[in-house]
């Protein structure tokens, strides 16, 4: 498997951030991956986007995002960067209503990747995503 | 974006687009919205052809729920891939919603409804 890397720079449009993911989605890198853990990186990376444009960014259409994605055989390694205020992801609570408008999304995130970090600084936020892909036998 | 609605007697299927992301909600709750105001309270939300679906995605389920749910309707998802099948489980929304494997199965639980009301 050839391994994959890319950078993204995006702008915090909404519309932009669903186009992006709508490339990915379609990536062969991203496709080889097969079907269940495209779909968790793909929705993963959607998540990742739009706490960034809705939270970090506050919807303000000006600000930038970085996007990184490397891909090998063993990992799917995804780092972003925005212009937010620094947070606490730690202190960001887990929904707790399963019948709520909102709030799930964190949630997805945490479930779906083997890690996820944020370092903030006063230039923005680093985030760091992890999937782990699951070893595959042959023989 | 275009939103394919089906009609099947009072029972109406909406045939959900491939991708149901942020960008995409205020559209799909506003014809869902729409249909509510026309009078539609059996949905049907066919998940069938949805291959990318974010948590503001879910919400839009979750608004058809409540908006159809205050008309005294009944929204009820159908034929979810695998895929949004593991996503509607770990966000606990399998316990929120009733789910069909198929469309049709749908139809007829909804449109029972209109035919116990009936007899009653």
């Amino acid at each position: 498997m050839d391994n994959f890397s890319r950078e993204y720079h995006l702008t915090s449009v909404q519309a932009q951030v669903a186009e992006l993911i709508g490339q990915l989605a379609e990536e062969k890198a991203l496709i080889n991956l097969g079907s269940a853990l495209n779909f968790r990186l793909v929705t993963c990376l959607a998540e990742l986007l739009n706490n960034i444009v809705l939270h970090a960014h506050a919807s303000d259409e000006s600000k930038k995002i970085v996007l990184r994605l490397d891909i090998d055989a063993r990992r799917i390694d995804v780092k972003a960067w925005d212009q937010g205020s620094p947070f606490e992801l730690d202190s960001v609570p887990a929904a707790c209503d399963i019948a709520s408008y909102g709030g799930r999304g964190l949630d997805i995130l945490r479930t779906w990747s083997t890690s996820y970090r944020v370092h903030s600084s006063a230039m923005g936020n680093t985030h760091h995503l992890v999937l782990v892909r699951m070893p595959t036998l042959s023989g | 974006m275009q939103i394919q609605i089906q009609q099947n007697g009072s029972v109406s299927v909406l045939c959900m687009p491939s991708r149901v992301l942020m960008a995409d909600a205020p559209a799909i709750r506003f014809r869902i919205g729409q249909l509510v105001k026309e009078g539609c309270t059996r949905l049907v939300l066919d998940l069938k052809g949805v291959e990318m679906l974010d948590s503001s995605g879910l919400s839009t389920l979750v608004t058809a729920l409540k908006t159809v749910g205050r008309h005294q309707g009944r929204v009820v998802l159908a034929a979810p891939t695998t895929d949004v099948q593991a996503l509607l489980e770990i966000t606990q929304l399998h316990h929120v919603f009733e789910i069909f494997e198929d469309v049709g199965a749908a139809v007829a639980e909804l449109s029972d409804l209109g035919d116990v009301n009936a007899a009653a």
